[in-house]
């Protein structure tokens, strides 16, 4: 469905000479540097997966999608989308594949949602039937009927992203390209849209390229994820592979009754004391947490305590920050795909 | 025929959204009037104090100044677009158009459309009314054609003028304003007979940028002022396409410039 | 006298501030002064040829028209129709501009003094350079005198006071109006025609010169260029001076009225 290969995007930045003489020596020559975005990337995607395409910010992931959509040109390498080259075949590839930026809207602000969707329906010539029972589908899933007249500019943001979503499924594409679709959203608005995300997968076969700083998007919808750090490809796999491979730390906090001077127990480190509030970092490998607790309570009284999942932030920041033992546990265990 | 019909339900949505705001909508379509009934108000003082300009009359020049005032005012009603494509770059929206199955200069150009520029044209339309009313101009079937293209050229001469500043975008997002000279700058020239012009100054503004070539010449074929200049009537006749080739030209660098699009942040 | 000078100060450091805010968009100013020296040139081509046919006696000689549309070019960008800060505009849109009433500094004087910075800031960085250049290629007038220098000067400065303070009342009716583009497009009008800025009001007509010589707006342009070329002389300069500083004044206290109005809109009906 997606076939990515040794793909690299490369942008000139360019340099601005300073004070009035400069600015007009910079109309006629301007110094540039090159910066790496995406670098001699490699993946493919089959039909009907959902795939969690990740980094930090700077990574490269809006520029990779950006290729992928046919908004930006590579620099070298080759991308298929459905078999066509988005760049090359930018109308024809827009025809298959939906895409939402969380940041930005792609509905007309001024527009009641109803009237963006009619317009849609003309620009992907939308047959009447399917558009009708794709708006049926969508509202009843999505609820959209709340704001179906309101102008996309006075929508909550939860409502504007739903919107958003259904309409760039309207024309029943294979591909969908989801950037940060949760972002900002609280939590009923993101569970909904992740269910919708799923169940449209399910129902329609429609593959997914999605990528988001939200662990629990990925932990719902992905059984595989890419990571890319610095423009190049760290990880290609299972995220059960990716979680094993990571000791993935998590942290108790503990509001004790009254200040114990050595609050420590074994196999969890102090990380932070102050007054009654202690912090602990364990792993879930050496002791789990319900042991954890069971082990402070046999020694202290508490008044409150809670567990903190690392989230993809930081799961992603051990992988860059610890590359070289990624890399190791990578050779020694890894499927070949990755 | 979709692109056509798509087209028209866009300016049907363009002009509904400009008129929920009627009353500053109506005002602006008065003051906008109003500046180019003063800008033609001064050329009638000018003529009352000096009579003449290098053999035109105040209402043959009111002939070039209706022209190109109607296909400056035409130009920003249909190309507005391109001539606010700076600012829609910089919100981005340039993606969204990349991510449509219908081609970027078909939707830059159908994505704004503005009305309130009636107002200008309406003035323009009675000043070349007037002019006619006061020339003895011989109007013929082939003649009025021939004004209806010289028209047409004009205001597509003005949209390539957007298109060139918008596709500047691509590179630098301070869009160069320079454009302006040939937008504005145009139409003020372009209400004065082109002989009081120096060579250089002509030959840059029929060749290059062919200003001329839309409003000048079609004037004088259609005013008769052929033979008093000596101008080539093959010239002549042909001049006004020159505007539709000067659009082709800019389309052509609309579609480089859009191969060169960097997106924002990444 | 105290809060004169307090007054003073802060207008010295606002329009410093908005001198320099503009500074940064110097590609933008050598493109606009590129667009200036070309409408100038135009203009010049135009009169030159005018000229040419009618060698009678004029008010003006061409070399003074010249050096008069030179001047226009000048102060071109100073004229107060070309809208304001876009901070201010868009506060005064969304009602945040009643914050201000919380801060120590007189919102009016704040804006007067933007509006001057901005002045200056085109005066010197776009003016400047277009009259240079135009010295190297066009016959312009010098004044000999020095009292004449001296005069156009305090002209110019009160020409720039009153734009600033046109400026503001101009801009003030977005308090009623969301829209500011349709009355700032007829002052626009009203302007360029009033000033002088298309044509010398010596060239013009009896009766619309007399309609203009009762209006404010010949202060901003044909005032003092007038006194540059040496058309205002004697005590007319003192009279011309005179009116000049009382539309000033009565601009600001029409500022003032609305500035004040909008504000206890805003405050009684919250926007």
């Amino acid at each position: 469905m997606i076939e990515v290969d040794n793909l690299s995007k490369t942008f000139k930045v360019y340099h601005h000479r300073k004070g009035f003489f400069g600015s007009f020596v910079n109309l006629f020559s301007r110094k540039h540097r090159n910066v790496q975005a995406v670098d001699r990337v490699s993946f493919t995607v089959a039909r009907g997966e959902i795939v969690g395409y990740l980094g930090p910010n700077g990574a490269g992931k809006s520029t990779t999608i950006k290729m992928l959509t046919g908004i930006l040109v590579p620099s070298s390498g080759h991308v298929t989308v459905n078999g066509y080259i988005p760049h090359r075949q930018r109308k024809e590839n827009a025809k298959h594949i939906g895409v939402v930026f969380g940041q930005r809207s792609h509905l007309w602000f001024d527009l009641p949602v109803q009237e963006s969707f009619e317009l849609l329906q003309r620009i992907y010539r939308i047959p009447q039937a399917q558009y009708r029972q794709n708006v049926e589908m969508f509202d009843e899933l999505l609820n959209l009927g709340d704001f179906f007249q309101t102008p996309v500019r006075q929508l909550s943001l939860g409502q504007r992203m739903r919107a958003d979503i259904a309409a760039a499924l309207l024309h029943n594409p294979d591909v969908l390209f989801l950037d940060e679709p949760t972002i900002g959203l609280d939590v009923v608005a993101k569970a909904r849209i992740r269910q919708f995300i799923q169940q449209i997968n399910a129902e329609r076969q429609v593959t997914v390229v999605l990528t988001t700083h939200d662990l629990d998007d990925v932990e719902r919808l992905c059984k595989r994820v890419i990571l890319i750090d610095n423009a190049r490809l760290r990880f290609d796999g299972e995220l059960t592979t990716l979680r094993r491979l990571l000791s993935t730390e998590r942290l108790l906090s503990v509001d004790y009754a009254e200040v114990y001077p050595d609050v420590s127990i074994p196999n969890a480190h102090v990380v932070y004391q102050e007054d009654a509030r202690v912090q602990y970092r364990f792993s879930p490998e050496e002791i789990s947490a319900a042991d954890l607790i069971g082990a402070i309570l046999k020694k202290f009284r508490i008044v409150d305590v809670s567990i903190q999942e690392p989230d993809i932030e930081d799961l992603i920041k051990t992988v860059y920050e610890d590359n070289l033992t990624l890399e190791r546990k990578l050779g020694e265990s890894l499927s070949p795909d990755a | 025929m979709h692109h056509l019909s798509l087209y028209f339900h866009f300016v049907k949505l363009r002009i509904r959204s400009q008129m929920e705001y009627r009353l500053s909508f109506v005002f602006e379509l008065f003051s906008q009037a109003s500046i180019s009934v003063i800008d033609f108000f001064m050329i009638a003082l000018l003529f009352n104090r000096f009579k003449q300009l290098a053999g035109w009359s105040l209402w043959e020049v009111g002939f070039l100044y209706g022209m190109i005032g109607i296909c400056f005012a035409l130009a920003e009603m249909f190309g507005r677009g391109f001539d606010v494509f700076q600012r829609s770059i910089l919100r981005g929206d340039f993606d969204t158009i990349l991510i449509r199955p219908l081609g970027t200069f078909y939707q830059v150009f159908s994505h704004e459309f503005l009305l309130r520029r009636l107002g200008r044209i309406a003035q323009a339309l009675v000043v070349l009314l007037i002019a006619n009313s006061q020339l003895t101009i011989s109007w013929s079937f082939t003649k009025v054609g021939y004004l209806l293209i010289s028209l047409m050229s004009g205001t597509c001469f003005f949209i390539g003028l957007f298109v060139i500043g918008a596709t500047s975008c691509f590179w630098t997002v301070q869009s160069i304003e320079i454009i302006n000279i040939f937008t504005n700058g145009g139409v003020f020239m372009g209400s004065y007979p082109f002989s009081i012009y120096r060579w250089w100054f002509r030959h840059f503004f029929t060749f290059v940028v062919p200003l001329a070539c839309v409003n000048y010449f079609p004037s004088l074929f259609l005013l008769g002022k052929i033979e008093s200049l000596g101008a080539s009537p093959i010239g002549v006749v042909l001049a006004p396409f020159a505007g539709f080739l000067f659009l082709g030209i800019t389309m052509l660098f609309w579609r480089w410039g859009v191969l060169r699009y960097q997106s924002t942040g990444h | 006298m105290k809060s004169l000078y307090f007054a003073f100060h802060v207008y010295l450091a606002f329009a410093g501030k908005s001198f320099q805010k503009r500074m940064q968009y110097r590609v933008a100013n050598l493109a606009g002064l590129t667009t200036n020296f070309f409408f100038l040139l135009v203009q010049i081509f135009v009169y030159t040829a005018f000229y040419a046919a009618r060698p009678g006696p004029l008010p003006l000689n061409l070399d003074e028209i010249i050096t008069y549309f030179v001047l226009c070019q000048v102060f071109f960008m100073v004229m107060p129709f070309w809208g304001t800060s876009s901070e201010v505009t868009e506060a005064i849109k969304s009602g945040d501009v009643v914050l201000q009433l919380t801060k120590p500094v007189d919102f009016q004087t704040y804006w007067f003094a933007d509006e001057c910075g901005r002045a200056y800031y085109y005066l010197f960085m776009r003016g400047l350079p277009t009259f240079l250049i135009s010295l190297l290629f066009f016959e312009v007038v010098i004044p000999q005198h020095p009292t004449v220098l001296m005069a156009f000067a305090v002209s110019m400065i009160l020409s720039i006071f009153m734009s600033a303070a046109i400026t503001i009342t101009i801009f003030s009716t977005g308090f009623w109006t969301l829209d500011t583009s349709g009355i700032s497009g007829m002052s626009y009008a009203i302007i360029t025609l009033f000033s002088g800025m298309l044509v010398p009001i010596v060239l013009w007509p009896e009766w619309l010169a007399y309609i203009a010589r009762w209006l404010p707006f010949e202060g901003l342009i044909d005032v003092p260029f007038s006194i540059y070329l040496g058309k205002i002389t004697g005590i007319k300069i003192w009279i011309a001076i005179g009116k000049q500083m009382a539309w000033s004044l009565f601009f600001l206290g029409l500022g003032r009225f609305l500035l004040t109005r909008g504000f206890s809109k805003l405050v009684i009906q919250g926007g």
